[in-house]
């Protein structure tokens, strides 16, 4: 089930209604449990199996740890967990990669394999609940978790369809003393939750889809394309990918707050960051902090010199490309993001994160705004192996916008796309509107602060954004882009 | 709680009285490709002496049948029922299957991607055009069809505010994707003095099981049973696309096409190899044919079924293509049932 759409519309208020009309805590962690395999049956309902049998693991290893002291069976327990995560995500998302890999790396030196490929469906949000169910073996492994003593608890936790599919990766010590404990309903919430969640619905629908249908007219076809249109259509993506999956959070983290459930936030304004390291900061949180304090911190972190703490970012990053797809160009993006951190990291002491980013000043001092464009250029830049299909097609890509940049006679093919269809032309206003709304609120987390309105008035203003919404939405929707990690 | 529901349903209300008030000012674009679908409609239901060759399938056979040869060279009244492969073939079965008449032929000629997924995208443009076509909506497509709701409702939303502000709410449809474009017998003739555009449009797979081709295959083997018991025929016609498409996608085709020989129960009259035509016999995607491969394929059919509607006059052979996938020689059919041909229960031999 997808979000946007009039399904979700319409389970979204049965599950509210059937979730709040019990009393306890019990009964609506399995309303919660039932309606999160409803949600995730929705696209195959086979693998649910899958999610079940390694969650129960999960749960039976979590539970083992808490009554074994013998540190060798501890890891032990642990390693369990880890493999059955790692192997079904292995299988399922690197099995093709790696076996087409070896076939090329044996053909380099005239070693020729027939590589043995499988078709195989990716399970919706593997990658995310693999994550997050990792998480929480590790975190009881090294005591800062006490293990879930219900199984219902448990696998409402791996599997809070809010945020099952495309994340935010939630962990165990923040949601499940959630699940665990009291929760009261609280129309404050509720409401902040239908404003997120309205939010969302307007990023994905208008901005997303619209910039989508840009950036696959020229990605699809980048041998014909030229260079300023490829240039635009990366700086379109730049946008698509943000607003698709900022979009996704914010409906997840609007739809836990209708269940009296706070998720964490897992985007801060990434674009207005300065440097890349302050990027990363304030882009897919969630995740961001999942590789620091699974990966980064157990490699040494901090706690090591300047040139190993640069491998170990290097590491990290490289583990988080290929975390995005089972292919060499999400490696090459996430060696490029390392490496450009790394070496920030070998010249100077990083910069703080401000705390409002871009700075408390609507105005930017010239440093600030030089530095917030470089930074989002360098973003641009990289998100071409991201989108790109191969490493050898970013290559073509970047060569083909440096070579055209300086001939006037290929930006022809920039205009015509931009002015030929209307809602495309609605879509780039739209966006110009989007940043200047986006750096007005950047202290808030979405721009439906309207409390001080009558209520008149607000409604009114509700209104004007739903209709708006829906008369920009595109003809034609895609999943969220990240669905497919 | 009891605040928010409150709150909640008087915005809802709201809402629906803005929607109300919108959706008066829409028109339903009768222009458009898809109210072809009233036509067809009317082909269907019309009277008459002969039996009836009824084409089923998406775009690949409304631009891809010459129904006028058909015409002159079968005993058949033919009808291209045809539109769009967004409109699903479960839908596209029970359109033709309420309206059967004995001794009626039906050529059934899916996409390869109704094998591999839920095509049912045009369902709601095609409801907006005919109501009346709701009767054949399975349950299995509301889920696609609520996922679609939205969009569809952007585009109904944007022409009621251009009708409100006094502007076109349609912008004209044009050749070959307007009602303007079919012929009498229903067929996409409206590109044949066009100029092919330059390339054809993508044609691809998304990810699929092995289970849906077999439920697929399965459901035409009970549409083959409810066909037949209601005194008609249905023969099983593959789909005509370029022979490097066929190459590129060849796995996935291969395994249709084992599925399909393996338990189909209704007569296959071609095969995918002798499916093929050379790219210059397509005209803007890698189904829609030009007028040459539209009458090119049309022979081609009426060659593989003559063996079945006992008929034994002989096909031109002119305009038969050259070199790049060059069709092979058109061969019998085949099928689990086709191996001893059935007779046509209701066949006239071809008028001297």
């Amino acid at each position: 089930m997808t979000f946007t759409t009039l399904t979700f519309i319409l389970y979204l208020p049965i599950v509210f209604g059937l979730y709040w009309s019990f009393k306890r805590q019990s009964a609506r962690n399995l309303v919660m449990l039932l309606a999160s395999y409803v949600f995730y049956a929705w696209w195959d309902y086979r693998f649910c199996v899958l999610m079940l049998a390694t969650n129960l693991i999960d749960y039976g290893v979590a539970r083992a740890l808490a009554r074994v002291e013998e540190p060798k069976a501890r890891w032990r327990l642990l390693l369990i967990s880890l493999v059955s995560n790692l192997s079904v995500l292995g299988f399922f998302k690197y099995y093709n990669f790696f076996v087409e890999s070896v076939a090329a790396a044996a053909g380099s030196v005239g070693w020729i394999i027939d590589p043995f490929t499988l078709n195989i469906i990716l399970p919706a949000g593997i990658s995310f609940y693999t994550f997050q169910a990792m998480s929480y073996t590790i975190d009881v492994y090294r005591r800062q978790l006490d293990p879930s003593r219900n199984v219902i608890d448990h696998l409402s936790y791996v599997s809070f369809f809010p945020t099952l599919v495309a994340g935010p990766i939630e962990r165990g010590t923040a949601l499940l003393p959630q699940l665990a404990s009291s929760r009261t309903f609280d129309y404050r919430n509720a409401v902040t939750g239908l404003r997120l969640i309205g939010w969302g619905f307007f990023k994905k629908l208008v901005i997303a889809d619209q910039l989508a249908i840009i950036v696959e007219s020229s990605y699809s076809a980048p041998d014909v394309a030229r260079g300023p249109l490829l240039a635009f259509a990366t700086i379109c993506f730049a946008f698509q990918i943000y607003c698709d999956f900022s979009a996704y959070s914010d409906i997840a983290r609007g739809t836990a707050w209708l269940f009296g459930v706070d998720v964490i936030r897992n985007f801060n304004y990434p674009y207005f960051s300065q440097n890349l390291a302050e990027f990363w900061r304030r882009w897919h949180i969630s995740l961001s902090t999942w590789f620091r304090d699974y990966v980064y911190v157990p490699l040494g972190g901090n706690r090591v010199g300047r040139v190993r703490r640069a491998v170990n970012l290097l590491i990290t990053f490289l583990v988080s490309g290929i975390w995005h797809g089972a292919a060499w160009n999400f490696v090459v993006w996430g060696a490029l993001h390392g490496a450009t951190i790394a070496l920030g990291t070998l010249r100077a002491k990083p910069a703080p994160t401000p705390a409002i980013p871009g700075g408390e000043d609507n105005i930017p001092s010239l440093a600030t705004a030089l530095r917030m464009l470089r930074t989002f250029a360098i973003v641009c830049l990289f998100w071409v192996f991201f989108r790109a299909e191969s490493v050898r097609e970013a290559l073509g890509i970047l060569k083909l916008v440096a070579v055209d940049a300086f001939r006037p006679r290929a930006y022809l093919p920039l205009l015509d796309t931009v002015t030929d269809d209307g809602l495309r032309m609605a879509a780039m206003v739209m966006v110009g509107v989007f940043v200047a709304v986006e750096w007005l609120i950047r202290d808030r987390e979405h721009p439906f602060v309207v409390d001080r309105m009558p209520i008149v008035l607000r409604y009114a203003t509700y209104t004007a954004c739903l209709w708006m919404t829906l008369a920009l939405t595109a003809r034609r929707t895609g999943q969220f882009i990240y669905f497919q990690f | 709680m009891r605040k928010l529901i409150l709150r909640a349903t008087a915005f809802a209300l709201v809402q629906i009285v803005v929607g109300a008030v919108l959706l008066s000012f829409y028109d339903v674009d009768e222009s458009a490709y898809l109210a072809a679908t009233h036509d067809k409609h009317a082909l269907l239901e019309r009277p008459s002496t002969k039996p009836r060759l009824i084409f089923v399938g998406g775009s690949n056979v409304a631009f891809g049948v010459n129904s006028a040869v058909v015409a002159r060279d079968l005993p058949y009244e033919p009808i291209n029922l045809a539109l769009h492969v967004g409109v699903g073939l479960r839908l596209m079965l029970r359109e033709v299957e309420q309206s059967l008449r004995p001794g009626d032929v039906v050529i059934l000629s899916p996409e390869y991607q109704h094998f591999t997924g839920r095509r049912a995208g045009m369902v709601l443009p095609l409801l907006e055009q005919r109501p009346a076509s709701i009767q054949y909506v399975p349950p299995v497509f509301i889920p696609t069809l609520l996922d679609h709701a939205i969009n569809h409702a952007g585009v109904v939303i944007r022409a009621s505010l251009r009708n409100i502000l006094g502007r076109s709410s349609h912008t004209p449809a044009a050749a070959p994707y307007a009602r303007h474009a079919f012929n009498r017998y229903g067929d996409v003739v409206g590109h044949w003095r066009m100029e092919r555009p330059s390339k054809l449009t993508g044609f691809g797979f998304g990810a699929y099981s092995d289970g849906k081709i077999q439920a697929m295959v399965g459901h035409l083997n009970r549409f083959d049973d409810r066909v037949r018991a209601k005194h008609a025929r249905v023969f099983f016609w593959y789909p005509t696309i370029p022979r490097s498409t066929l190459r590129e996608h060849r796995e996935t085709i291969a395994k249709i096409e084992a599925e399909i020989r393996r338990t189909m129960t209704i007569p296959v009259l071609n095969q995918p190899d002798a499916a093929t035509l050379p790219l210059e016999f397509f005209f803007d995607t890698h189904y829609h044919l030009t007028e040459k491969g539209m009458t090119y394929r049309t022979r081609m059919l009426i060659q593989s079924l003559r063996p079945h509607i006992d008929l034994d006059d002989a096909v031109d052979a002119e305009d038969a293509p050259g070199d790049e996938g060059a069709p092979g020689a058109v061969p019998a059919a085949s099928g689990r049932r086709s191996r001893q041909p059935r007779r046509a229960r209701a066949v006239r031999r071809v008028p001297a």
